[in-house]
C-alpha cells in the first residue's frame, strides 16, 4: 500500500519537475538562449540539488544504516552517522520503520519525482543529434563534455556541501 | 506557455516519472545487476520515445508538450545518473563509471536516431 503512495508522490513530483523544465525552456527561449544551453543549465542545477538533497534526507531520516553515503570518503564527517552508516540499536523497531517510510516518501517526491522530472537525458541526447545534424559538431561535442563533466562535478559539489552543512546537524 | 500545454506536460511528466520509478524498483528487486542499470534502462527507453515523437511531429504541437517535454523528459533523468556517477567517482569505482557513462551515451544517442526512423515509418503522416 505504501508503495502506491510513493508512486503517487513520484507522479506528482515528476509532473511538477517537468512543468518547471518546460517553463525554464520557455523563459530561456525568450531570452534568446540556445535550447541545448537551457537543458544543460537545467541538468547541472538538478545535479547539484540532488547531491545536496541526498545528504539532507539521509542524515535526517535514514535509520536502518544502509545509506549510499557509507562508501563516501568523507562519511566520518557525518555527526549523525548512527542510523545513517550503521543501524541505530537504541531506537525501537517501529520508529526505525516509520522513519524509513518517511525517507521513501520524501526521496520519492523530491529526488525521483521533482528532480528526476526536472532533469532529462532524452532532450540532452536529442539536442546532441540536432546540433550534429545541423553542422554544429563542436557544440554537439561541447554539450556532451559539459553535461557529463559539469553535471557530475555539480553532484559531487552538492554532496560535499551537504556533508559540510547537514553532516554537523541532526547529531 | 498555455495552461493546456502545462497540463499536457504535467500529464506526460507524471506518467514518465512513475514509469521510471517502476523500472528502477523492478530492476532492484528482480535482477542482481548494479543499481544504476535501472536508471540506464529508463534513459534508453526515453531516448527511443523522444526519437519516435520527433519522427511523428507532424501530428501536432501536443506531441511536443506531452511526449517530448513531458513523457520522455521525465522518464529519463540526468540528476540520478550524475549522482550515481558522482558516488562512483568519489569511491573510485572507475570501471562502473566508464560502463555507466559509455552505455548511456553510446546507447542513448543512437536510440534517438532509431526512434526517429520508427516514428517516421509508423506515425509520420505528412512527413
Amino acid at each position: 500500500m505504501s508503495g502506491l503512495w510513493t508512486a503517487l508522490l513520484v507522479m506528482i513530483g515528476g509532473a511538477l519537475g517537468a512543468v518547471l523544465r518546460g517553463l525554464a525552456e520557455q523563459g530561456g527561449t525568450l531570452m534568446g538562449t540556445p535550447p541545448w544551453c537551457i537543458i544543460l543549465a537545467v541538468n547541472v542545477l538538478g545535479c547539484f540539488a540532488i547531491g545536496f538533497l541526498l545528504v539532507w534526507l539521509e542524515c535526517r531520516l535514514r535509520r536502518d544504516g544502509a545509506s549510499q553515503l557509507a562508501a563516501h570518503p568523507r562519511r566520518h564527517q557525518l555527526a549523525s552517522w548512527l542510523g545513517v552508516l550503521t543501524p541505530d540499536p537504541t531506537l525501537p523497531a517501529p520508529e526505525v520503520a516509520r522513519s524509513q517510510q518517511r525517507l521513501r516518501f520524501e526521496s520519492g517526491f523530491l529526488m525521483t519525482g521533482v528532480l528526476g522530472g526536472f532533469t532529462t537525458f532524452s532532450s540532452f541526447a536529442l539536442d546532441v543529434v540536432t546540433l550534429w545534424e545541423s553542422g554544429h559538431v563542436l557544440e554537439a561535442a561541447l554539450n556532451i563534455g559539459l553535461s557529463m563533466l559539469v553535471g557530475v562535478l555539480a553532484a559531487i559539489a552538492g554532496l560535499e556541501l551537504g556533508i559540510r552543512y547537514f553532516g554537523a546537524q541532526y547529531a | 506557455m498555455s495552461v493546456s500545454d502545462m497540463g499536457l506536460i504535467a500529464l506526460g511528466g507524471g506518467c514518465g516519472a512513475s514509469v521510471r520509478y517502476g523500472i528502477v524498483l523492478a530492476q532492484s528487486r528482480l535482477s542482481r545487476w548494479p543499481g544504476w542499470t535501472g536508471v540506464l534502462a529508463a534513459n534508453l527507453l526515453g531516448c527511443l520515445i523522444i526519437g519516435v515523437a520527433v519522427g511523428s511531429d507532424s501530428h501536432g504541437p501536443w506531441v511536443a508538450a506531452m511526449v517530448i517535454t513531458g513523457l520522455a523528459g521525465a522518464l529519463t533523468t540526468f540528476s540520478s545518473f550524475a549522482l550515481d556517477l558522482a558516488l562512483m567517482s568519489v569511491t573510485r569505482a572507475w570501471g562502473q563509471l566508464i560502463w555507466c557513462s559509455l552505455l548511456s551515451l553510446a546507447g542513448g544517442i543512437p536510440l534517438v536516431l532509431l526512434g526517429r526512423v520508427i516514428g517516421i515509418a509508423w506515425f509520420g503522416g505528412a512527413a
